[in-house]
């Protein structure tokens, strides 16, 4: 088999490695799209698709399929945003929040899984902001199909879920709860578990093997390790943007890419970076939304313990998952972690923690990732880039229950002791009954340990320009041809992963920006 | 980073990941002291951005010198005993302030990072991943 990560294309003039420039280089074309993750790569395969000329400006460096390494550190410091450290942090609860930033963005780290838009969030974004007849659900619906298609969304065969998605089908069949392998974007997974850290073979249809080749075979060019700082703007209409190269370690700015962009400039930078480069070019701003209404799905973990040995990094990385419930608010799936990020969730510090290693290989662990209702806030204080966010006395509810009712379904496939993870609670739940614990404890936000990698809602998108950033046509009300395509333009979050919607979006998006600009 | 205070981080990692040698009862038969952690943390500092790094730094300045205010003790980290430093590790790590526990998830990240990701530790665990790199 050819190696599609290492696709010679990514070996042409076409692609310009920041690391290796020695002078200011200027570049124009139709488009120019900033950031090469799930919007940034669908926006950039669909327009020149359409005969469009792009230009793709990634922050991050292109990592090699033949730098990939099971090492957890090694892959953070290279293509994990702040080296895998971002955090939303406040005095009384912090999270971690994982980004990629490299060539395919978080979709080179991320597990695949593929949902469609729920119906009932679409509901929502149609009564409450209006977006019902400019995002039409069967418009949204062809781009599923075809993403589905090329990205080869299947569900996870039995025969390479390994134990981990096995036990947690064993504990929601026990239950009678609603569940099922999951769907991914994978070709032929070999269960490697390996999702995190790159996929050694390539089985995941990340952006770096799929629609990013796709769109360089029709003649994108792609500028990899060159952060973006300014968006010109000129008469009220984005022309371009300037960018620096970086240094192979990241940390020194060097020489200059300016890129003028006659049609229009797409942001495609995530939730967290698309606020935050508007922000510091004063741009786009006068509802004072930018940066606003951030939401997510923080996530909380279960760890149980089991007689036999589950070794849950063989198989796939998330393979099963109980169906989400829009009521319930909350979705359940399996997760493999490599040792290094799974002793962080053992209970306990120092001799306590290190008396969990030997039994790591009989850890099953499942994660809770809750449809919070709490918003936050993105901004830059004095340069630093801040994420304000707590989850609410309703979230916390909404947490306790997931939590229990995954607890209740490891006792259900055979564990014989929970790690719970919660302050104020024992560091291991030994019994059925005592999972009760897990729902009577009125647990604050700082009580329990979250992460998120599911980020919404920074420059929502409505038609009101006082209430909003852009309106329904991915346009920002305030510079024309500034187009918004990442989740920040999801007026609330969707209760499922959400990687799919944003392709599609982002798709559904460029057919009205070429529409726009021919 | 002075070498005080990378001997100073790297005595907290060698706390949380203890050599059975000194501790005499982890039951594993690794710790962070049989690894180059020295060279893990100055990597790791190297990496992490402006913010996360100072923060760091002055988390662990605290957690270094304050044992006097948590469990009576008038040394530093360092210093202390292995017990001491066990029990002192616990007292943040269970405090009723979230950001006091918060500072002990941070060093139990930067500890597992390092300690965890070592080829032989990782043999030891049973995750037998082809080509395993230590995190240098
Ligand atoms: C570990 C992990 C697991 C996940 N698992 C799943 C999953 O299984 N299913 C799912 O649906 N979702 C999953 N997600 C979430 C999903 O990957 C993201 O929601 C999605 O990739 C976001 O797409 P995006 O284009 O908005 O941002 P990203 O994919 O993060 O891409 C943004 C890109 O923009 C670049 N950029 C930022 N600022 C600039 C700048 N100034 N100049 C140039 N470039 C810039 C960044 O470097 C980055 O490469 C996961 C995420 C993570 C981190
Ligand atoms: S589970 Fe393994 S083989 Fe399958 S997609 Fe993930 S890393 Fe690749």
């Amino acid at each position: 088999m050819t190696n599609p990560t290492d696709n010679p294309l990514y070996n042409s003039n076409q692609h310009v490695r920041g690391e290796f420039v020695e002078k200011d280089l200027y570049d124009e074309a139709d488009y120019c799209i900033v950031g090469s993750g799930a919007a940034g790569a669908a926006c950039a395969r669909t327009l020149t698709k359409e005969g469009a000329s792009v230009i793709l400006v990634e922050e991050g460096p292109y990592y090699s399929s033949a730098n990939y390494t099971v090492n957890v550190w090694k892959t953070m410091k290279k293509v994990c945003r702040e080296a895998g450290m971002l955090a939303a942090i406040t005095p009384s609860f912090s999270m971690p929040i994982l980004q990629g930033t490299c060539v395919g963005g978080s979709t080179l780290i991320n597990s695949a899984i593929s949902w469609r838009l729920p119906e009932e969030a679409h509901h929502v974004w149609a009564k409450q902001f209006g977006l019902g007849e400019a995002l039409p659900y069967a418009a949204l619906e062809n781009c599923f199909s075809t993403i589905e298609e090329e990205l080869h969304i299947v569900s996870t065969p039995d025969n390479v879920a390994g134990k981990n998605n096995l036990l947690m089908k064993k504990g929601a069949q026990a239950l009678g709860i609603p569940a099922s392998p999951t769907l991914r974007a994978v070709h032929e997974c070999e269960g490697k578990g390996l999702c995190l850290q790159g996929c050694p073979n390539h089985r995941k249809q990340s952006m770096t093997i799929t629609y990013i080749p796709m769109a360089l075979q029709k003649g994108a060019r792609l500028y990899s390790s060159c952060r973006v700082e300014k968006i010109s703007v000129e008469k009220g209409a984005s022309v371009g943007v300037i960018g620096h190269f970086l240094s192979q370690d990241r940390q020194r700015k060097k020489m200059k890419l300016q890129v003028r962009a006659r049609k229009g400039v797409i942001l495609a930078a995530s939730a967290i970076q698309t606020p935050l480069l508007l922000q510091r070019n004063r741009l786009a701003n006068s509802s004072g939304q930018v940066g606003a209404h951030f939401q997510a799905h923080p996530g909380a973990a279960m760890l149980g313990f089991y007689k036999e040995e589950v070794r849950q990094w063989e198989g796939a990385t998330q393979g099963f998952q109980t169906k989400p419930s829009w009521e319930k608010r909350y979705k359940l799936e399996s997760l493999t972690l490599p040792p290094e990020l799974l002793m962080i969730r053992m209970p306990g510090i120092g001799l306590k923690t290190m008396s969990y290693l030997d039994s790591l290989r009989h850890t099953a662990l499942w994660v809770a990732a809750i449809r919070s209702e709490a918003q936050g806030k993105i901004r830059n204080f004095l340069g630093i880039p801040q994420v304000l966010y707590v989850p609410t006395p309703r979230d916390m509810e909404t947490l306790r229950n997931a939590l229990k009712t995954l607890a209740d379904m490891h006792f259900a496939a055979g564990a014989y002791a929970v790690a719970p993870n919660v302050l104020g609670l024992p560091d291991l739940l030994t019994s059925p009954d005592q999972t009760r614990l897990l729902s009577e404890q009125p647990a604050q936000p700082g009580q329990v340990t979250m992460a998120a990698t599911h980020l919404f809602g920074t420059c929502r998108m409505g038609v009101d320009p006082k209430t909003s950033v852009v309106n329904p046509r991915f346009e920002c009300h305030d510079v024309k041809k500034l187009y918004i395509t990442d989740s920040s333009v999801f007026p609330t979050n969707i209760g499922v992963n959400p990687q799919h919607t944003i392709i599609a979006m982002a798709m559904h998006a460029s057919h009205g920006i070429l529409d726009r600009g021919s | 980073m002075s070498r005080y205070e990378r001997r100073w981080i790297v005595g907290v990692v060698h706390a949380i990941y203890p050599s059975d040698v000194t501790a005499g009862v982890t039951g594993f038969p690794l710790g962070a002291k049989e690894f180059p952690m020295d060279r893990f943390v100055e990597d790791f500092f190297r990496h992490t951005s402006f913010q996360a790094r100072w923060g760091l730094r002055f988390a662990f300045f605290l957690f270094q010198i304050l044992p006097f205010l948590f469990i009576g003790r008038f040394r530093f980290f360092h210093r202390l005993d292995p017990k001491d430093q066990q029990r002192y590790l616990e007292c943040w790590h269970y405090h009723r302030f979230h950001v006091i526990r918060e500072v002990t998830v941070l060093f139990k990240l930067v500890a597992s990072l390092g300690f965890c990701g070592f080829p032989e530790v990782q043999e030891r665990i049973g995750y037998d991943k082809p080509n395993r790199q230590p995190p240098l």
